[in-house]
């Protein structure tokens, strides 16, 4: 059965450069939502319960892939820009620590079993590929 | 309502991270040994009577998660969470309270005057 999204409301954010978002994930453990902000190479934290934009994450260049690993506390976030990846603690909205991937990385998956990150090059011509990074 | 692990919590405190730990069990459960650092409150009769006003007093800093703590972690605490989450805050309730705390080992602080924080 077929449900209808409806628009409950916009959320303001901070001044930022115009141009494109990208990915986002929900943090199950607090309701905050990771959102990529790609324009202005950053992570946008919003509270999906009461509905109000949280911090802004910088650091983030070209952000693409946000991915959250429920279990774990964590989110991750692509800075493709940076050939690197964001590694968020997503109750303290604060970067844990950067992994650096070396190439253009995009979309993330999180084998939960493995505990491995994969990130996918997208559009990326010059890499053939996913890539793989144990937490 | 948001609820974290006395693990989890127990990381949280042994990284130095910044939380507001607000303890609403009975005075006689905080005596026997309660988790450092935490503020006890005198809320747990009005908290189990749902009285909306049972936190008005209590203003927590709004930069950090606050996680709110009874004896078993069931009533009185998720009460609690509800009314300060009402608040706009990052609020957890803590599995198995100050009992799963002690039961697992985790440091605990004795107040010998019973002085209610």
């Amino acid at each position: 059965m077929a449900s209808k999204l409806i628009l409950h409301q916009y959320i303001d954010l901070p001044p930022h450069p115009e141009g494109d978002f990208d990915h986002g994930d929900v943090a199950l453990s607090n309701g905050y939502v990771f959102i990529a902000n790609t324009a202005a190479g950053a992570v946008e934290v919003v509270d999906g319960e009461h509905l109000r934009h949280l911090v802004t994450i910088p650091g983030c260049p070209e952000a693409s892939g946000v991915l959250a690993a429920q279990e774990e506390g964590l989110v991750f976030a692509a800075a493709r820009g940076a050939g690197k990846l964001l590694v968020i603690d997503a109750v303290f909205t604060t970067i844990q620590r950067e992994v650096t991937v070396g190439s253009r990385p995009n979309g993330l998956a999180w084998d939960q079993r493995r505990k491995h990150l994969l990130d996918g090059p997208g559009a990326d011509p010059d890499r053939g590929g996913s890539a793989h990074h144990r937490f | 309502m948001h609820s974290i692990s006395v693990e989890t919590l127990r990381t949280w405190l042994t990284e130095g991270r910044q939380v507001s730990l607000v303890d609403v069990s009975p005075r006689e459960a905080w005596t026997e040994g309660a988790i450092p650092g935490s503020l006890h409150l005198e809320a747990y009769e009005a908290l189990k009577a749902r009285d909306p006003t049972a936190l008005a007093d209590l203003a927590l800093p709004r930069d950090r998660p606050a996680v709110v703590i009874c004896a078993a972690g069931k009533t009185a605490s998720q009460v609690a969470a509800e009314q300060l989450a009402a608040q706009g805050l990052q609020v957890f309730f803590l599995e198995g309270g100050l009992y799963a705390w002690r039961a697992a080992g985790y440091p605990i602080q004795l107040y010998p005057d019973g002085d209610t924080h």
